[in-house]
Order: C-alpha cells, then sequence, then structure tokens
C-alpha cells in the first residue's frame, strides 16, 4: 500500500500525486490518497471510475477525507494525452435532491420503499453527483439507523455531497438520536437550499 | 551487500518538513531515523524518514496530526 | 573606541554567538544536501534555526523561515516575487534604498505604479504596502497594525522591512498582520553580516527571484515549489546561520524587553543631554514610549562627513554621516546636502560612552 498525502493541495494536485503513486506501485496495490476538501473527493473517485480501479471514500473528520483505490496489475498504463479534469461545482447552484418521503413514487408502498433504495443507490453512480440530499418528513428515516439506504448516502457524503435531513421531523418521529449520517438542518436553511438550487430533483 | 528487508518509507516534498518530522519522532519518541531516498520512490527531497514496517497506519496519522505535511508514505524492501 | 554605528551593524556580539560561527566552521557540511551525518548536522541547525526565529517572529510556520544574506535580498524576494506587471505598490518617504530601488526598477521596467503615503493618498487597490518598522535616520517608528490594517483593506499584502528594530522591538507578525516579514541577522539581532530572511506567512506564495540548486527534486527544470526550497536556491551561509542562531538564543535569554530597554534608555539620555545645545538640531520625534535607539543631529551648516570624521579623529567615537541610503527622508527632513549625523546605540554600549559623546557633540557645537 501507498499512502499519499494530498492534504492542502487544490486540484489537480492530489489527482497527479495519486497517478504518480499508481504508477510507483508498478502493477496491483493499493494507494490511500488524504485529501482535505471534497472535490478532491470527486475528482478522484471520477479518476478511479475512469480506470477502472475499485475505489472507496471516507469523511475522517472536519476537512478530512481518505479515498483508497484498489488497483490490479491487468489495467492499462496511463495514457500521456489524457488531461487531469478539475471538477469544481458553481457553488449554490448545483443539483439539489429532495427526499420527502421513505417510498419512492405513489402507488404500493413496498415498491415505493424498493425504489427510494434503488434511487439513491443509482445517485452514486452518476458521472455528476448533486450537490447535497435533503430529508424531511418520512424522508428523514432514511439518514438514520434501521435505513436500507445508509451506506450509499455515507458513500455520497464522502465524495462531498452535502446530505442534511430536518430537525423538526427527526424530533417527530423520535429519531434525533438515531441520525447516522450528514447534519441536522432547520427550516430557513430548507428554505434557502431549495430556494438557491440550480435544479431540485423530486424521487 | 546486506540483505533488503522492509521498511516504512516517509518521503516529504522539501528537507524542511524531513527536519520537522526528525525533530517532532525524536521529541514523541516514535522509532525511526533519516535515510536518503531510495531509488525506487521518487520524491522532492532527498531525505525520508524510515521506520518498522509495523508502524505503517501509526505514523503518518501522528505526523499528519502534528501538522508535518509528509508525501508518501509505504513499506518497501531497503 | 567608542562604537556607535550599531544602525548600521553592531560591532560588539554576544560570545555564543562567535563560538557558534567557529564551531560550525569546523562540524558543518552542506544543509539539504545529502543524509550522511555531516549534511544531516548542517540541515538540523539550520532547521533548528529556522523553528526559533518562527517562535521569536511570530511566523506560524518554521519552513516559512526563508534565509538571505541579508534584508536587502529578502526585500528583493518580496517586492520582486509579490508585484505583477502593472500593479500597484505604497510605500512610504522613511524608507531605505534597499526598498525604494526594487520598486523604483518595477516602476521603470515593468510599469508598476507607486504611491507614497501620506502624500499620494492611498489608492483604491493595491497589490503591496511596504514599509520600514522603523526609519534608519530618525529612529521613528511606524505604527505596524495601523499599516496593516489599511493594506489589507485596499487587499494588498503587507511587507515589512525590519532591519532597523529586528532583535531590539518585539514583533508579532499574527498579530501586527504582516504577510512578509524581511530582516537582516547583523545588526540588532546581533549575529554575524552575510544573514537575514524573510519570513512569510502561510498561504502567501511568493514567485522565486532566484533559481538554481536545491539538493532536492533535481530533475524539475523549474525552481520547486515547497517552501523554504522555492526561495533559498543555492548553498546557505550554514556557518552564519549558526551564529544567528545563537544571537536568538542570546535575546531570548537576555529578554527582548530587557535589551530594547537599556538600548532606548541610553539613545535618550544622550538625547536629553545635547537637546538644550545651542546649534544643535535634532531630527525625529522623541515624545513616543516606543523608538529605535537611533539619535540623528547636525551643528549648524557643517557638513555632517567632517562632524563625523571629528568625532572619530579626536573623540574616537564611531557614528555614521552622509545619506544613509534614505535619499527621500533626507530631502523630507530638509538635509539633502548636509547629510546627517548618526549615533546609533547597542546592548553593550554603556551609559559612559553615551555621556562621553554628549560631551564631544557639546565641546564641537561650542567652537
Amino acid at each position: 500500500m501507498i499512502q499519499v498525502n494530498a492534504l492542502g493541495d487544490a486540484c489537480p494536485i492530489p489527482v497527479v500525486k495519486t497517478k504518480n503513486a499508481i504508477k510507483e506501485l508498478g502493477g496491483s496495490g493499493v494507494v490511500e490518497t488524504l485529501v482535505d476538501n471534497e472535490i478532491a473527493v470527486q475528482n478522484l473517485t471520477k479518476m478511479a471510475d475512469q480506470k477502472g480501479y475499485d475505489v472507496k471514500s471516507e469523511k475522517l473528520g472536519e476537512g478530512r477525507f481518505k479515498v483508497v483505490m484498489t488497483v490490479d496489475g491487468g489495467t492499462p498504463a496511463d495514457s500521456p494525452e489524457e488531461k487531469t479534469a478539475c471538477f469544481a461545482p458553481a457553488p449554490g447552484r448545483g443539483t439539489l435532491v429532495a427526499v420527502s418521503s421513505s417510498q419512492m413514487g405513489e402507488g404500493s408502498e413496498e415498491l415505493g420503499r424498493t425504489l427510494l433504495k434503488g434511487f439513491l443507490y443509482a445517485l452514486t453512480q452518476l458521472d455528476e453527483l448533486p450537490q447535497t440530499l435533503l430529508f424531511y418528513n418520512g424522508g428523514a428515516a432514511m439518514t438514520c439507523e434501521g435505513s436500507p439506504a445508509l451506506e450509499d448516502i455515507k458513500s455520497l457524503e464522502a465524495q462531498g455531497v452535502e446530505v442534511l435531513t430536518c430537525g423538526t421531523c427527526l424530533n417527530f418521529y423520535g429519531l434525533t438520536d438515531k441520525l447516522r449520517v450528514g447534519e441536522v438542518t432547520n427550516m430557513y436553511t430548507i428554505a434557502e437550499k431549495l430556494a438557491g438550487a440550480g435544479h431540485i430533483i423530486k424521487p | 551487500m546486506r540483505e533488503k528487508l522492509p521498511a516504512l518509507i516517509i518521503t516529504f516534498a522539501a528537507t524542511t518538513q524531513a527536519l520537522a518530522a526528525e525533530d517532532f519522532c525524536q521529541r514523541e519518541g516514535l522509532p525511526g531515523r533519516l535515510i536518503p531516498v531510495p531509488r525506487e520512490i521518487t520524491a522532492g527531497c532527498g531525505l525520508a524518514w524510515k521506520a518498522p514496517p509495523q508502524e505503517e497506519t501509526r505514523l503518518p496519522a501522528r505526523l499528519t496530526e502534528a501538522g508535518i505535511q509528509w508525501s508518501q508514505a509505504r513499506v518497501i524492501p531497503v | 573606541m567608542i562604537y556607535l554605528d550599531n544602525a548600521a551593524t553592531t560591532l560588539q556580539k554576544p560570545a555564543q554567538v562567535i563560538s557558534a560561527v567557529t564551531e560550525a566552521m569546523g562540524s558543518m557540511g552542506n544543509a539539504s544536501r545529502g543524509a550522511h551525518e555531516g549534511a544531516l548536522e548542517a540541515s538540523r541547525a539550520v532547521y533548528r534555526a529556522r523553528a526559533k526565529l518562527a517562535d521569536f517572529f511570530g511566523c506560524p510556520r518554521a519552513d516559512h523561515v526563508v534565509f538571505t544574506c541579508n534584508a536587502t535580498e529578502a526585500l528583493n524576494i518580496a517586492i520582486n516575487g509579490l508585484v505583477p506587471p502593472g500593479g500597484c505598490a505604497v510605500t512610504t518617504d522613511w524608507e531605505h534604498n534597499s526598498v525604494l530601488r526594487p520598486l523604483y526598477r518595477l516602476e521603470a521596467k515593468r510599469g508598476v505604479k507607486l504611491r507614497f503615503l501620506p502624500q499620494d493618498g492611498f489608492p483604491a487597490h493595491a497589490d503591496v504596502v511596504v514599509c520600514t518598522h522603523a526609519s534608519n535616520v530618525t529612529g521613528d517608528v511606524r505604527d505596524l497594525e495601523e499599516m496593516g490594517k489599511i493594506a489589507h483593506d485596499a487587499g494588498a499584502l503587507f511587507i515589512v522591512d525590519a532591519a532597523q528594530t529586528a532583535g531590539s522591538i518585539p514583533i508579532d507578525m499574527e498579530k501586527m498582520g504582516i504577510d512578509v516579514l524581511c530582516f537582516t541577522g547583523h545588526k540588532g539581532l546581533m549575529g554575524p553580516q552575510g544573514t537575514g530572511g524573510v519570513c512569510v506567512r502561510s498561504g502567501v506564495e511568493i514567485a522565486p527571484w532566484k533559481v538554481g540548486g536545491s539538493g532536492t527534486d533535481s530533475f524539475n527544470p523549474f525552481q520547486p515549489s515547497p517552501m523554504p526550497t522555492r526561495l533559498e536556491a543555492g548553498t546557505l551561509n550554514g556557518h552564519g546561520i549558526a551564529g544567528l542562531s545563537a544571537a536568538v538564543d542570546f535575546i531570548q535569554q537576555t529578554g527582548i524587553e530587557a535589551i530594547h530597554a537599556k538600548e532606548d534608555g541610553l539613545a535618550r539620555r544622550f538625547y536629553e543631554r545635547i537637546k538644550g545645545i545651542e546649534g544643535v538640531k535634532i531630527y525625529g520625534d522623541f515624545s513616543p514610549p516606543l523608538r529605535a535607539p537611533i539619535v540623528s543631529l547636525n551643528i549648524g551648516d557643517y557638513d555632517s562627513a567632517s562632524l563625523s570624521d571629528e568625532l572619530s579623529q579626536r573623540y574616537g567615537i564611531c557614528t555614521r554621516p552622509g545619506a544613509h541610503c534614505a535619499p527621500r527622508m533626507h530631502r523630507a527632513l530638509g538635509a539633502e546636502g548636509q547629510g546627517v549625523v548618526r549615533f546609533s546605540f547597542s546592548y553593550f554600549n554603556t551609559e559612559e560612552e553615551a555621556d562621553a559623546a554628549a560631551h564631544a557633540v557639546a565641546e564641537l557645537a561650542a567652537e
């Protein structure tokens, strides 16, 4: 395993450093990169996806993320003409996903639950991740203990997606102690986020 | 020549950071010493910190906590 | 000999500074050039000096202390590395040529706009504000905290020339809002000549002014970007830095407040004894509590060079006549042709020496 320290580095340095480390691996192995911003996590994840490396990211603390790539020896070497893209979402105008229920769509409740779980997983596979996930009313259960989508939401958060859950809703459903991912928010922030979003997706 | 054994090698972008690491490790009683960077590794600075391989997770984490900017950490035979 | 030219260089150095240099000359390899014991010992000594100076000046990071051979080199690095072509630099009439000449050159060659405070007024935007902590002619001290606020309000970086104050008046980069501090080692710090440096606040990126050997990253065609290597091409003055390091130890042990109190006490004692003498014109403002230990004067319209020579020949008192590399200050004082005679005090001067100098001035003024 090679550990790469890219704390304090702006894009594209974390990607360049990680690529260099992968080259130094000279075959299969693991490269673990420490970064301090969410954009770097997204860029590294994108790079790994393009290369077909297995990639996991984890939020270690405030301004501290770890991106772990598993490289198997069969992947092709770096092509020289390829550019390192810097992806920086425009602040405040990104996509917001508003989850207002524990189900997706109307009709069968059982189907609705399965659909929502599938939707949240599918979000992790998008080329461009949303900027914010907002959970309220029945949706608040999705960020709490027992949620079937907890791992996917955690992975989105680790890649820099802001995860917010309505505090009043947690309180109403008796889930205040059960929140397992993201931050608690209030109606002012919810209104601000909805008003400021570029696109709103409501599953 | 002597046989190569696995060791944790931590590299740095600047000599000053390598010296800050030495200073920190000596004060904190953490193991290791400064060596010239092995040829297998490319690094900005000519000095690297060499420590026992079992320090692979603890040592980089301690350096990070102390605000010392290391570049790469890996276990290789040296 | 009574040495009162400490604003040019301090002649008496603490004993430990001299022994640190001697010792280093027998043991030191090239810092940052290898991992054998000689090189490592040099690297460690240089690193310790960085850490001490960072602590001494309130610079948050030891690797942001860059060594230079004097304040002039430090100021050239800061000014040339931070003012963009066509940019705007603000400065004052108090400045030494080490600030003025780099700025004038940028004005002539790079279309940089210069503004002098207070007469030109402060522009709405500036790239840098450069000012001296204390005038090397009058010893008057600038309020850096206030100047730093003005600079930052205009979006400018604040560069301070501490040539006359480092080691003699406390400096705290963080508290005073200093982005780049330029100092010399051989004046108030009482270290060897050929030492000095730039302390840089983290986040401030100075483009390298000189490039070359770094001992690291040798296949990179450009100067490596990490600090301090970025700004330190070429072998450092390791022997001098060892002495500077010992000098900082001496100042920390003695206490900079105690040092300043003694120097300031001597300068004011001298001032009190000459201020009433007829024909003696003293420059500078002695009312503020904080001053650099400098007293500059003229007797009538007598040429400053002749007066300084008389002091040296008849009394063995070393002073500095002329323009002190500060043309705009001299113009402002109206002393352009005559120059002034500068008496500057150090921690190692005595009250007897200050009194002897006052006595000499009185005798010469009477003639």
